[in-house]
């Protein structure tokens, strides 16, 4: 093989990795909103970052079915949902684990309410959309490591909040609401007290470690 | 109490401790631990980990950070166990700090450590899952993360986290290493 021949390939490879989002830099605030579109829901139809064009902002959070941290924020997502709806706040939902008990036929239980145990003795089903890429894209686009970890889109679907959405699994022990703190301030036109936090809960399953 | 009197050296109040004697708990599957020593889970903030990390200059000190609801840890912390065992002898010590709820998830992190013949120094994090935990000592992305100190007491290498899974092969050449540094 000549040099060029391997200089070609090699930026041939580089190109495949940056595709598939292997190579993605970390997304900064301010940075343009990773797209997605055609990724299947629990609700059985195809979900895209455009289906929201009315919203003001858009919380996406990466989470899962079988991370006990994740879990715990599964009702206060919901009621998170609920108090912003009317001010236009979409919260989405996404899922991207490659395990099992995280794939479509698990979500959608999970997405109803059922299946609860006594981690969540609210037993509402969830009043956001909850998608699964296979593909894992969305979550290598975003750069996401764990369950829950949220991003908020502003009205320009720029990032303009990344991390946590409190700074407890614990209910008990939250001293800082990172998340609504974010929202508010973006609602009313400023910017988010801290625009990034630590995020913190379960890896993020990847396909080629499945750890 | 109990444990005290069995181990009266390690001996700290009994309002920040539950013992467990680690033969009755030991899981089928897992190596059968030959010490009969009790296992221990006392909360430490920084600054005592800080002291504690002090106290055992002159050895080459392994950090396991893990939870309850982290399966990765879980999965990792036999070999830590493991390494505890081998190495223990030639100057490693080894202690894990969990970042489990400190009141609500005590009893199954400490029933955990039990089952895996843990007796060592085992800690838990006051702030539980959450970002004080990961700010306050230092770590950066997902458990679970092992941090290697030289005998000098200095961070040498750190594992798993944003960094990608902790290989435990690569642990163990790193351990070896330290080790066999004066």
């Amino acid at each position: 093989m000549t040099r060029q021949h391997t200089i070609v390939l090699a930026l041939a490879v580089t190109a495949m990795l940056v595709a598939t989002g292997s190579l993605a830099a970390e997304l900064k605030i301010g940075d343009a909103a990773p797209d997605w579109s055609g990724i299947p829901g629990v609700d059985g139809k195809k979900h895209s970052l455009a289906d929201y064009k009315k919203a003001k902002l858009v919380v996406l959070v990466f989470t899962c079915n079988h991370c006990p941290v994740a879990r715990d924020y599964e009702e206060r997502l919901i009621t998170l949902q609920k108090e912003y709806k009317s001010k236009g706040v979409q919260v989405v939902a996404a899922c991207v684990n490659d395990l099992d008990e995280d794939r479509l036929p698990a979500m959608k239980e999970r997405a109803a309410g059922k299946e609860l145990g006594d981690w969540r003795t609210n037993k509402e089903p969830f009043n956001f959309p909850y998608i699964y890429d296979e593909s894992q894209k969305i979550g290598r686009a975003y750069s996401a490591t764990v369950t829950p970890h949220v991003f908020v889109l502003d009205g320009k679907r720029k990032i303009a909040y990344m991390g946590a959405v409190d700074d407890n699994q614990s209910l008990k022990r939250v001293k800082e609401h990172f998340l609504s703190d974010a929202l508010d301030a973006l609602l009313a036109g400023k910017q988010p007290p801290k625009a990034v936090t630590e995020q913190f809960g379960c890896s993020i399953k990847w396909k080629e470690e499945k750890k | 109490m109990f444990a005290d009197a069995l181990c009266p050296r390690d001996a700290v109040p009994t309002a920040v401790v539950i013992a467990l004697l680690v033969g009755g708990c030991s899981r089928p599957s897992s190596p059968q631990p030959s010490s009969t020593e009790p296992v221990k889970l006392e909360v430490i903030d920084e600054a005592a980990f800080t002291k504690v990390l002090e106290g055992h200059r002159g050895k080459v000190v392994l950090v396991d950070f893990w939870a309850t609801w982290c399966r990765p840890c879980m999965e990792l912390f036999p070999h830590t166990a493991q390494l505890h065992r081998r190495l223990a002898e030639r100057g490693l010590v080894v202690i894990s700090i969990s970042f489990d709820d400190p009141d609500e998830r005590r009893a199954a992190a400490l029933e955990f450590l039990a089952k895996e013949g843990a007796v060592f120094q085992n800690f838990i994090s006051p702030y539980g899952a959450g970002t004080q935990s990961v700010e306050a000592f230092e770590l950066e992305g997902p458990l679970p993360q092992v941090k290697l100190y030289d005998r000098q007491g200095r961070l040498r290498q750190s594992f798993g986290g944003s960094s990608g899974t902790v290989d435990p092969q690569q642990l163990d050449r790193a351990v070896e290493e330290l080790l066999s540094e004066t």
